[in-house]
């Protein structure tokens, strides 16, 4: 086990980033610049630890003494990570709902953030996974809460606080359950002991607390990417959260989840110790279509958003449900497009919110065809990519999504895969919504544009929108880059 | 069997069409250029040309031996798929010579007519690109040497005969007397569809191979084997060539007028008259006598189809006649005689003697176009007046139309040496002495409803002729004094066309002279190697020469009654003996006088039985459209709304088998949902904690 | 066999209109910068379009003059290794059965631009040919692209590609450019096809992972292959029937089941008929004509492509149903038909009972059957698009479909009335007109397999006539409304789209030589795989 920091050498910058950010906000006092400045870092931090995840170190193995494993597996998410942040910093900087006196602790933070996301992806101990979930977690909290004074955000933000707690003390519960059966807290001894355990070894009550500890675990995950039954948090959250955090917490956090909770069920959890592929199954279909069909109602375009944020954290299940190395693929492989998407359409958002004056009603929609067709356009095309249409990127995540459930030819997955398209073909429903309000409708008198929003949301929206038509003809670079980075498991 | 080539064949019907299109689409500008010649002209010309080409033709075929007078001539393959060979191919053998001969021969004829009966239709080149329309595809019907080509001009004409009908579009009858017309000709169709594949698939299930071509199953059923099995093999326990020779024969009612489907042949008499003597007397509808006697081959087979064949005919014939007693419309009287005198040809189709069937075809081709059209010339006189009951003693305004109707009575009644004579009698004949008839009685049945039709059609025709052309004028000056609806006779053209066709009404008759007289029958002889295939099958009964005198000289009795009768009771209708029959308060007499006055109230019937299903149906399946298979796609939406009303949530307004059925209820789920998703925190947490103890107690059940 | 690149004709057929888009897009940002004025945005793009569409009609014929008649294989093949991974391929060709569709769409979708441009005729009135031109252009285009493209398409990944493609601008076609109740509409139709297509989905993968090894076109082995020659070779092989059951059912089956009922909805059959009467009559009419001439005809091809071609052992299995569905689609649309007050529906609701003719001329796997049944599409790709441009003509002057309210037009609109009575009476399959050739070949062949479902479709005969008729004279023929006198006859623009299709239906009534050239060779083929030689 060798310490050579070079792996580290993301992690560091990061951190590296944070102090800076808070030193210049410390230092600096006239606003624009700071403003200016502190954005500044945080973007070149984001970029750098982007351009170290490339550097071969980055992914050479065991730090500290098994607490991280920098391996190809948590490069890919890193490098999302990378990117998301990059682009929430810039239209975080363009966004009015962040507060304009308080940017430099909210670049420092959102910095925090990613370093959390980046330990969670990479952590291999149960106390690892546990603190940089909190770290996390927190981090979160206080960025949902940025906006003191508007009611709905910290109120939101309480929420949060309360019901992390409780899923993180569940998680905390079942990890010292754990200890308590295999006396390690490394997920690889972890699972070591519990296939002992299972093996037949140890008696029905300690394979009963095994697994009642697993599903605590369990919990603390779900939280994270929001799966039913601890996705409750979700749509209060984004919907009180300034738009930019919400975005960022769609996809970034999500991200981090799926990240360890494969990692968790692969080393910890070997075939033959608890059947979670079917567990896996039934959480993911009954979130999909929970979020579906809660989403079909929502009039909030974030809350709709919220919704249907959750219903794609049933249809990545899914997939990891096949708990096969395509499975993880195809995980991976939708959490880029999902990330590029989701953000897409959230920086769509974000402008119209600018441009109708805080509204977040779809009735805010009518006619933008007419007001602003460039953004109607691109909102079209993030929402039919997360129905899933070709020619579009999300087709071809979720076509991997099924095709790895398929490859197993078994029968839950069919079901499940039968489950996943009929939710897919109802997703169309309200996401259509939109659409039909912006295409279909006439511009209300009541909403006229009030005052233009910054174009930098539109760059940001045709940067994202880019890639997401691009795969959907030519995706093979970015599937290999994750196939590559699931051999570790093979 | 040698064919001779003959590519001639092929313009007797593509000149008609020819003139067909010319005045389709640049008729009206050249009627409005050049006049009414411009229009008429062509259309006149090319059907007369299709006639030389016959003549061509038939001096053609007398050059061969006399067994191989077969002219052919094949345009292109049609559609070749499996042993579907139908061509675009015409056959011009004796039997289609005639037909041929006499429709492009009356067919000019009525198109010279045409020209001084419309003088005065602003829509003149659409009549006559109709009128050459017509004589397309009744010779495609005529010469074509499959069924599907044959099936093209038998829905073709079908169609002439609907725009010709409903020509006069203006009057919502006309138009729909021409819906009817196409609609029950398609019933017709339809056996003749289903016959046709019957047919096909019985030979192709018996031999391995199959045609459409006529030759080519006359020999394949020439094969004992193939017969054998045709009628040992049954369906719905009717040997396979009687269901075939029933759906056929059900295509030949429709065109043909036979009960049950004759409804349709009054009703178009709303069409211009020429069009009634040359669609709806003189061609078309003897389409399906041609059928039967084409198909001779498979009707022979089977002696059950024939006897229907025959009895259907005889039972038309007289069902027609005693309708034509009470008629006051002109046209109406000469309507349903038509639809009686098709039944004397299918009692000679019906009964085997297919060339006498052609030979009553023909020669009424001609006497019953000369009624139409004299009573044609009779409605222009009359100022298109069509009730009989105001005309009367028009002999002295129109001589010439006078004498060629009493010419055409004569004719159709059957007196001694007309051609009407010679050529009921001998269909009486043949039937009387038909072997094959099924049912007891046999000929002598048939024989006497034929009779009784004759007595009958010599009274009503003769009913009209001195109803309409003796006694006093009883039309339009007879009340308001000015002379100006004087009748008249009609332009010369007119009464020219009427002369000829009384002409040949007189003398057709002779070229069929019966064997009895020990005279050459020129027709029998020269449609028998026709007919030669089936001639073994059809049996005579074998009575003597002594019978056929007494039958001839009975029937020439029955048409002598039938006329003076007429005449005591119509003749410048002084006698009241009509009228009093017609007022009298008998129940009996005035029951059956109702009765029959309203055609035994037949189409009442069917508009009630069919066209009311029909119109039921429809509005059945249309309600199951909108209110339950709409609804029934989304099942999906019926359970979310069920769940939905579960939960007291469903959108009343919404609830309308849609497909966003499926959404709405859905997403009164989703309102359920949001129910639940309260925003209160405490209700948050406990179902987290509960849903992870859920989970665990599912893992547990599941797998513990 | 194996089918190496011999021409991109097609490539470059089915891309053409997406470059026309492209421009026409570019062509609007550019009115972005320096705005042009709406008439000059308007008519340029239309331009565009119309060129483009022209450009596809002219490779069209250049594709029907260069293909061979005599061979049963793929020509004009362009093929590539498009996604290694998943040994996805870039597979474009055609054989007898697609090139008759692809030059079908070819010409419609040239008519139907025609009919959406407000050239050549006068057009009173608020009309869709004004709205949001480029939009509608672009929108247009890309379902040309969409719909050769499934013709084309050799590969099921890149055949779902093309046939998703075609329902976002539908949506926006109807949604946009439609008539009152668009929206419903258009969600309606988007729904029901996604429906269909994401089952589909599901069975294309799970075909892939049944398929055996084979090599991609450069040669590199592949374990499995979305290749629909190779797929088809395999599932004659009886690759399929012999697969691993899926939830307790025969793998082909399930599978056939599946892709059966998406395609069936786009035919559509019966149940799955009720988003087609609310597409096409809210759709603008160029869009029904592409609707009813093209549209329809992907289902059925995708039957005899996929079902019939891959799943032989299947479709026996299925055929009895299938002509059962045929069946009621025939009759009982038709009677549907009988009962519509709406020009435009009863002609929507005569498209499902003509596509019925389709279905029971397939299931009988009869030479005549299936020859049948593809004329039949071809005939009702001639004749549907007549009738609903009849439809709209109506539309344009009464703006009005109520058949009722009509009467007496004939004396104001003769050659109007003309033409419709031409293409009722193709529609209606009056022998010497394109519509009875298939119908009497799909009789023939279905009747010696189904003799009773045969009898009572071919009631349908009579009462299509009736609905037929019964319209004629309650629009055109007694007394003219007085309401309606101002209306004028046919216009220029109408006059280009009617007539070249009323010629060709007269053309290949007497004459269809042409189209079973074209596809004799390979429907032979087909039948080998599924027919008893009849």
């Amino acid at each position: 086990m060798q310490q050579d920091l070079t792996a580290f050498c993301p992690e560091i910058v990061l951190v590296a980033g944070v102090l800076a950010a808070f030193v210049a906000d410390l230092f600096l006092s006239r606003k624009p610049i700071k403003r200016v400045v502190v954005a500044a870092i945080a973007f070149v931090t984001v970029c750098g630890a982007g351009i170290c995840l490339f550097c071969p170190a980055s992914s050479s193995g065991l730090l500290f003494g098994g607490m991280v494993h920098a391996d190809a597996f948590s490069v890919y998410f890193k490098a999302l990570f990378a990117v998301a942040v990059c682009a929430a910093v810039v239209f975080s900087y363009f966004s009015d709902e962040v507060e304009r006196d308080r940017d430099g602790e909210y670049y420092a933070i959102l910095l925090a953030m990613t370093l959390a996301m980046f330990l969670l992806s990479s952590a291999t101990n149960a106390l690892m996974i546990f603190l940089s979930l909190e770290f996390l977690s927190v981090a979160s909290y206080v960025l949902v809460a940025f906006r003191r004074r508007d009611k709905r955000s910290t109120e939101a933000a309480l929420k949060y606080v309360v019901y992390g707690a409780l899923a993180s003390g569940l998680m905390l519960f079942g990890f010292s359950y754990l200890y308590g059966l295999v006396g390690s807290l490394d997920i690889v001894e972890i699972g070591r002991g519990l296939e002992q355990i299972f093996a037949g070894g140890a008696t029905t009550s300690a394979k009963l607390i095994g697994s009642v500890s697993v599903m605590m675990v369990f919990a603390g995950f779900a939280y994270k990417i929001a799966a039913v039954p601890f996705h409750m948090w979700c749509p209060d959250v984004y919907e009180g959260a300034p738009t930019p955090v919400a975005a960022i917490l769609s996809v970034g956090p999500k991200a981090a989840g799926f990240a360890v909770l494969i990692r968790f069920l692969i080393s910890a959890l070997p075939a033959g110790t608890i059947p979670w592929p079917a567990i896996i199954g039934i959480i993911s279909v009954a979130t999909m279509t929970l979020g579906n069909i809660a989403a079909i109602h929502q009039n909030n375009i974030k809350r709709l958003l919220a919704y249907s944020s959750i219903a794609h954290a049933g249809y990545m299940l899914m997939a990891v449900s096949a708990g096969s190395p395509d499975g993880t693929s195809a995980v991976m492989f939708y959490a880029a497009v999902y990330m590029l998407m989701n953000l897409g359409a959230f920086v769509v958002v974000m402008s119209v919110r600018a441009s109708a004056g805080g509204s977040e009603e779809i009735s805010t929609y009518d006619g933008l065809s007419k007001t602003q067709p460039l953004l109607a356009v691109l909102m079209t095309i993030f929402l039919f990519s997360l129905v899933g249409i070709p020619p579009f990127g999300g087709f071809i995540g979720k076509f991997y999504l099924f095709a790895a459930l398929i490859k197993k030819a078994g029968y839950w997955y069919y079901v499940i895969a039968l489950a996943g398209v009929v939710n897919s073909a109802v997703s169309l429903y309200y996401y259509a919504r939109i659409i039909k309000a912006m295409f279909l409708k006439e511009p209300v008198s009541g909403n006229n544009i009030m005052k233009r929003a910054p174009a930098a949301f539109a760059a940001i929206a045709v940067i994202l929108a880019v890639p997401v038509l691009v795969l959907g003809v030519y995706w093979s670079p970015l599937y290999l880059f994750a196939e590559r980075s699931t051999d570790i498991f093979k | 069997m040698t064919m001779t080539q003959y590519p001639l064949l092929a313009l007797i019907p593509l000149l008609p069409l020819l003139g067909a299109a010319y005045n389709a689409f640049v008729g009206a500008r050249m009627q409005k250029r050049f006049g009414y010649a411009a229009v008429h002209v062509p259309a006149i010309l090319m059907p007369g040309i299709s006639f030389v080409i016959t003549v061509l033709a038939f001096a053609r075929l007398v050059s061969l031996p006399h067994h191989e007078r077969v002219l052919t001539i094949t345009l292109w393959s049609w559609m070749p798929v499996g042993s579907v060979d139908a061509g675009v191919a015409f056959l011009m053998d004796p039997l289609a010579l005639v037909m041929c001969g006499f429709i492009t021969f009356v067919g000019t004829l009525i198109h010279i007519y045409s020209v001084g009966y419309m003088h005065e239709e602003p829509s003149y080149w659409r009549f006559f690109s109709y009128l050459n329309l017509f004589m397309f595809t009744m010779l495609v019907l005529v010469l074509a040497d499959n069924f599907i080509l044959m099936f093209v001009g038998w829905e073709g004409v079908g169609l002439c005969s609907y725009l010709l009908i409903s020509f006069w579009y203006k009057e919502k009858k006309n138009a729909v007397a021409g819906m009817k017309a196409f609609i029950v000709n398609r019933i017709g169709d339809f056996g003749f569809l289903l016959g046709l594949l019957l047919l096909f698939w019985s030979i192709h299930g018996v031999t391995g191979g199959s045609s459409v071509v006529f030759r080519n199953i006359e020999e394949i059923l020439a094969q004992p084997a193939v017969r054998e099995a045709l009628s040992s093999q049954t369906v719905l326990g009717l040997s396979l060539i009687s269901m075939i020779g029933i759906l056929f024969f059900v295509g030949a009612m429709g065109k043909s007028a036979q009960i049950p489907l004759y409804v349709w042949l009054p009703d178009a008499m709303a069409g211009p008259t020429p069009v009634s003597a040359l669609i709806h007397a003189a061609t078309m509808v003897t389409a399906g006598v041609y059928l039967v006697a084409r198909l001779h081959f498979v009707f022979a087979l089977s002696p059950l189809v024939m006897s229907w064949v025959a009895l259907v005919g005889a039972v038309t014939a007289v069902f027609a006649a005693t309708i034509g007693f009470f008629q006051h419309d002109i046209k109406k009287v000469l309507a349903y005689s038509t639809v009686s005198q098709l039944g004397y040809m299918f009692i000679g189709v019906g009964v085997g003697a297919y060339w006498v069937a052609i030979f009553h075809v023909m020669t009424h081709a001609f006497f019953k176009a000369c009624l139409f059209l004299g009573s044609g010339s009779v409605i222009l006189g009359c100022h298109h007046e069509q009730d009989m009951r105001r005309m009367g003693g028009l002999k002295k305004f129109m001589p010439v139309t006078a004498w060629t109707y009493f010419i055409a009575c004569c004719a159709i009644a059957g007196f001694p040496f007309t051609s009407g004579f010679f050529s009921k009698d001998e269909i009486l004949w043949k039937a009387f002495d038909s072997g094959n008839l099924l049912f007891p009685g046999g000929g002598l049945m048939i024989w006497a409803l034929g009779a009784l039709g004759a007595v009958c059609t010599a009274f009503y025709m003769f009913r009209s002729y001195y109803m309409t052309f003796t006694g006093e004028y009883r039309g339009a000056h007879g009340h308001n004094g000015h002379g100006g609806h004087q009748p008249h006779e009609s332009p010369r053209n007119m009464t020219h066309v009427l002369v000829v066709l009384a002409a040949f009404s007189l003398v057709a008759g002779f070229i069929g002279l019966p064997h009895l007289w020990h005279l050459p029958s020129y027709l029998h002889h020269w449609l028998d190697p026709v007919f030669s295939g089936s001639a073994e099958i059809i049996r005579s009964a074998g009575h003597g020469s002594g019978h056929e005198w007494a039958l001839m000289i009975f029937s020439v009795a029955l048409a002598l009654t039938g006329w003076a009768f007429a005449r005591w009771l119509y003749r410048d209708n002084r006698n009241a003996a009509p009228s009093r029959l017609i007022e009298s308060k008998h129940p009996l007499v005035c029951g059956i006088h109702r009765l029959v006055y309203n055609k035994y109230y037949v189409d009442e019937i069917y508009d009630a039985v069919f066209v009311g299903f029909v119109m039921w149906f429809r509005k059945i399946c249309d309600w199951i459209d909108r209110n339950i298979v709409d609804a029934l796609v989304n099942f999906a939406g019926l359970f979310g709304r069920l769940v939905g009303r579960v939960h007291g949530l469903t959108d009343t307004h919404v609830v309308d088998g849609a497909v966003n059925g499926t959404a709405w209820s859905i997403a009164s789920m989703g309102s359920a949902l949001r129910l639940v998703q309260t925003g209160n925190l405490r209700t948050y947490l406990y179902i987290a904690i509960s849903g992870a103890i859920a989970l665990v107690i599912m893992n547990f059940i599941l797998f513990g | 066999m194996e089918y190496q690149t011999t021409s991109t004709l097609l490539t470059w057929m089915t891309f053409l209109p997406m470059i026309g888009a492209g421009l026409i897009i570019g062509l609007v940002i550019l009115n972005y910068v320096f705005s042009l004025s709406k008439a000059a945005l308007d008519n340029v793009s239309r331009a565009i379009a119309f060129v483009s569409t022209l450009g596809v009609l002219l490779l069209a014929v250049r594709l029907w003059a260069g293909f061979d008649g005599n061979s049963t294989g793929m020509q004009f093949v362009h093929h590539f290794v498009w996604m290694r991974q998943f040994n996805i391929e870039y597979f474009m060709g055609v054989d007898g059965i697609s090139i008759t569709m692809v030059l079908l769409t070819a010409l419609i979708t040239f008519v139907a631009m025609i009919a959406s441009v407000p050239w050549w005729g006068k057009i009173e009135g608020q009309h869709f040919t004004g709205k949001k031109v480029p939009g509608y252009m672009v929108m247009f285009l890309l379902l040309e692209t969409g719909m050769l493209g499934t013709f084309c398409a050799l590969d099921f990944f890149q055949f779902y590609i093309f046939w998703e493609l075609m329902l976002l601008p539908m949506y926006f076609l109807i949604g946009i450019w439609g008539g009152p109740r668009k929206e419903y509409a258009a969600i309606k139709f988007f729904l029901y096809t996604l429906a269909g297509s994401v089952l589909m989905l599901l069975c294309m993968i799970g075909l892939y992972y049944a398929s055996g090894p084979s090599t991609l076109v450069d040669g590199t082995p592949a374990q499995h292959t979305f290749n629909i020659m190779a797929l088809s070779a395999m599932g004659q092989a009886g690759f399929f029937a012999g697969a691993a059951p899926v939830l307790g059912f025969a793998f082909s089956k399930i599978v056939f089941v599946g892709l059966f009922i998406g395609f069936s909805i786009k035919v559509p059959m019966f149940p799955f008929h009720t988003w087609l009467p609310d597409a096409h009559v809210e759709a603008p009419t160029p869009i029904s004509v592409i609707l009813a001439g093209i549209l329809l005809k992907m289902g059925a091809y995708g039957m005899l492509r996929f079902n019939f071609q891959m799943l032989p052992d299947a479709a026996n299995w299925a055929a009895h149903t299938i002509a059962v569905f045929g069946m009621i689609n025939i009759v009982y649309a038709a009677f549907v038909c009988l009962a519509q007050k709406d020009l435009k529906k009863m002609i929507a609701y005569s498209s499902v009972s003509h596509m019925g003719f389709v279905l029971l001329g397939m299931a009988a796997m009869t030479p005549q059957g299936i020859t049948g049944a593809v004329f039949t599409m071809v005939s009702h790709g001639l004749i549907s698009p007549m009738l609903f441009l009849i439809a709209g003509v109506i539309y344009d002057r009464a703006h009005t479909r109520d058949i009722e309210g009509f009467g007496g037009l004939a004396q104001k609109m003769p050659e109007y009335s003309g033409i419709m009575g031409l293409a009722f009476m193709a529609s209606l399959g009056l022998p010497g007109l394109a519509g009875f050739i298939g119908e009497f070949l799909v009789f023939a062949g279905a009747f010696v397999k189904f003799r009773l479902f045969t009898v009572v479709s071919a009631t349908a005969v009579i009462i299509t006539a009736a609905y037929y008729l019964w319209t004629i004279q309650r629009m055109f023929l007694g007394k003219l409304n007085d309401k309606w006198s101002t209306l004028w006859d046919l216009n220029w623009r109408e006059r280009i789209t009617l007539y070249p299709l009323g010629v060709m239906v007269i053309i290949f009534g007497f004459y269809p030589l042409p189209v079973f050239d074209l596809m004799n060779k390979s429907l032979h083929a087909l039948m080998d795989v599924v027919c008893s030689r009849i």
